[in-house]
């Protein structure tokens, strides 16, 4: 695996899923994005369960998956960026993630961490981040929500 | 096809890896979480680390649409319930066993488990059929598993020795149909005279050995003995 | 009659011994000869090491054609297992599995296995005390397409109240699916 740590930025990855950092996450790799002029990959993943074969038509799922990655341009235009959208169905979120920044040969994998306001406020890992982080095969940037200020 | 594979031990894992080797969309349940996150590490996104017993994990795991599910975990108890609830509460086509307890296969079976692989009888059968005793020695079964080929040496002291073929009191539903002699195979007629040193085939009920072997072998059978 | 129970964990024992003193035989079975210290001095049944789920012990230990089989050990499995051998292969009428997992109890029960829940039987117990209406899941479940062979009226008293001696196993009423 190439050393990361010096090598210019020519692709990125942004995975998004809705969240509410999604707008955060694409604006973040569009500050990184301009200077070098990298393309950025704007990567959406949607779980299917076992229940409903990978090959399956799932057309309620694919609205709700056009509509984030609207978002997610409407995002980038405002800061006057073009995004590559990539939809992808998996049984795993974080391996499709690590799978598509191997397969576009990204430098750099941005991702979004909403900030939990329930059960006295946190971020919550899960298991997907955790799962990138180890598995990779780039730099990895998370993007943690603001915390909301006290008293708020 | 979908195959649900339940137990994550060697049989499990090589199963797994051989059936997405040879193109078919599996899933593995394994119990164990820390054994579930090893193999997905190995061989990717088909694991989940859920008890294939429960039936909320097979509800997970796809068995609505499963064409197999396989269990193969180290205990029996499992293997039998997991494919009842497959073929029960799921409707699953075809269930597959591994019995590690031999004398479980009948049973299985009974309950309406498709396919037994039970490996200690399969090495069971190769050591017997590799020692040359005076005894009953099976050598297949026939017949979804309650009819058996049995084959029998006629050594000395065997009470069918000098006697013809339609005077031996074979147990019901035993067919002597075959016997070799000087290395050549031939049928039993009912005028066929045995001798000592023929070996004898018959097909007969599973429960019928016993009975067999006083007529063949003819030393007393053990009480207890199989 | 002749009762045969697998597993000698607290329940396993107090039901050897109730059935015991109401007078009935009783062959009880552990994998470990430590359980069998929970029967009281007073047993006069049967305690026999061995697995209730392979058929040979069964047989060996006598359980051939018990008029009751129950199942109590901590496995699920295990207990459907053994009920299933008992009813299938030692020609036991009436065979009654703990099963904990409520899917895997309803799945039994469509089987024609009866099954006991002991989550709900103790959540119902507690709601009773409460003075509340009970889960209105059955905590017995019995095995559908079979009719229950043990004749007890439909009752879902409180587990406390049962008198030693006899056995709350109750089937659904007549009629009722």
């Amino acid at each position: 695996m190439n050393d990361t740590r010096h090598a210019p930025i020519r692709r990125i990855v942004v995975s998004v899923n809705g969240a509410s950092t999604d707008p955060l996450v694409v604006e973040y790799a569009a500050t990184i994005a301009k200077p070098t002029k990298a393309a950025i990959v704007v990567l959406h993943v949607v779980e299917i369960d076992w229940t409903l074969p990978l090959d399956g038509s799932a057309a309620g799922l694919s609205e709700e998956a056009q509509r984030i990655l609207d978002i997610a341009e409407a995002s980038a235009e405002r800061v006057g960026i073009r995004l590559e959208p990539v939809l992808l169905k998996a049984r795993n979120v974080g391996a499709a993630i690590v799978d598509e920044a191997a397969a576009q040969e990204a430098e750099l994998l941005v991702l979004g961490l909403p900030y939990r306001t329930r059960f006295g406020g946190d971020f919550v890992m899960g298991t997907t981040v955790p799962y990138v982080f180890k598995n990779a095969p780039c730099t990895v940037i998370l993007v943690r929500e603001p915390m909301p200020e006290d008293g708020a | 096809m979908f195959i649900i594979v339940v137990g994550g031990g060697k049989v499990g894992y090589y199963l797994t890896r051989e059936l997405i080797e040879a193109g078919h969309e599996v899933v593995l349940l394994e119990k164990t979480r820390a054994r579930a996150i090893t193999i997905s590490d190995e061989i990717g996104s088909v694991v989940l680390a859920r008890d294939g017993s429960e039936g909320s994990a097979l509800a997970e795991a796809g068995a609505n649409r499963a064409d197999v599910v396989a269990a193969v975990t180290g205990d029996d108890e499992d293997n039998l319930v997991i494919c009842q609830m497959a073929k029960h509460h799921f409707a699953v086509k075809r269930t597959i066993a591994r019995v590690n307890n031999p004398k479980n296969e009948l049973l299985f079976r009974h309950l309406g488990v498709d396919e037994i692989i039970s490996p200690t009888r399969m090495i069971l059968g190769s050591i017997e059929q590799d020692i040359p005793v005076h005894e009953l020695l099976h050598l297949a079964d026939l017949g979804g598993g309650d009819l058996e080929l049995i084959e029998a040496l006629l050594a000395e002291g065997s009470p069918a020795i000098g006697k013809a073929s339609a005077d031996l009191p074979m147990p019901e539903g035993c067919t002597l149909f075959a016997y070799i002699r000087a290395d050549r195979a031939q049928p039993v007629r009912a005028e066929t005279v045995f001798r000592e040193g023929d070996k004898v085939i018959v097909i007969g009920p599973r429960d019928c050995e016993d009975a067999l072997h006083g007529t063949l072998i003819g030393t007393e059978v053990e009480a207890g003995a199989v | 009659m002749r009762a045969v129970i697998v597993g000698c964990g607290r329940v396993g024992a107090a039901l050897a011994d109730a059935l015991d003193r109401a007078g009935h035989r009783v062959l009880i079975l552990d994998t470990s000869t430590a359980a069998f210290d929970r029967l009281p001095a007073s047993f006069r049944g049967e305690a026999v090491r061995g697995d209730g789920t392979d058929e040979d012990t069964l047989r060996r230990a006598g359980a051939t054609g018990a008029d009751l089989f129950v199942a109590l050990t901590e496995g699920d499995n295990r207990n459907v297992m053994a009920s299933q051998i008992a009813r299938e292969s030692l020609g036991v009428a009436s065979v009654l599995s703990k099963v904990n997992d409520p899917m895997r109890a309803l799945a039994y029960a469509e089987m024609g296995i009866a099954t006991i829940n002991r989550t709900t039987l103790m959540a119902d117990a507690i709601l009773e005390f409460a003075g509340l209406p009970g889960s209105g899941r059955p905590a017995v479940h019995a095995g559908r397409g079979h009719d229950h062979p043990i004749d007890v009226p439909f009752a879902p008293a409180p587990v406390a109240a049962t008198p030693a001696g006899s056995l709350a196993v109750s089937g659904p009423k007549t009629g009722e699916r």
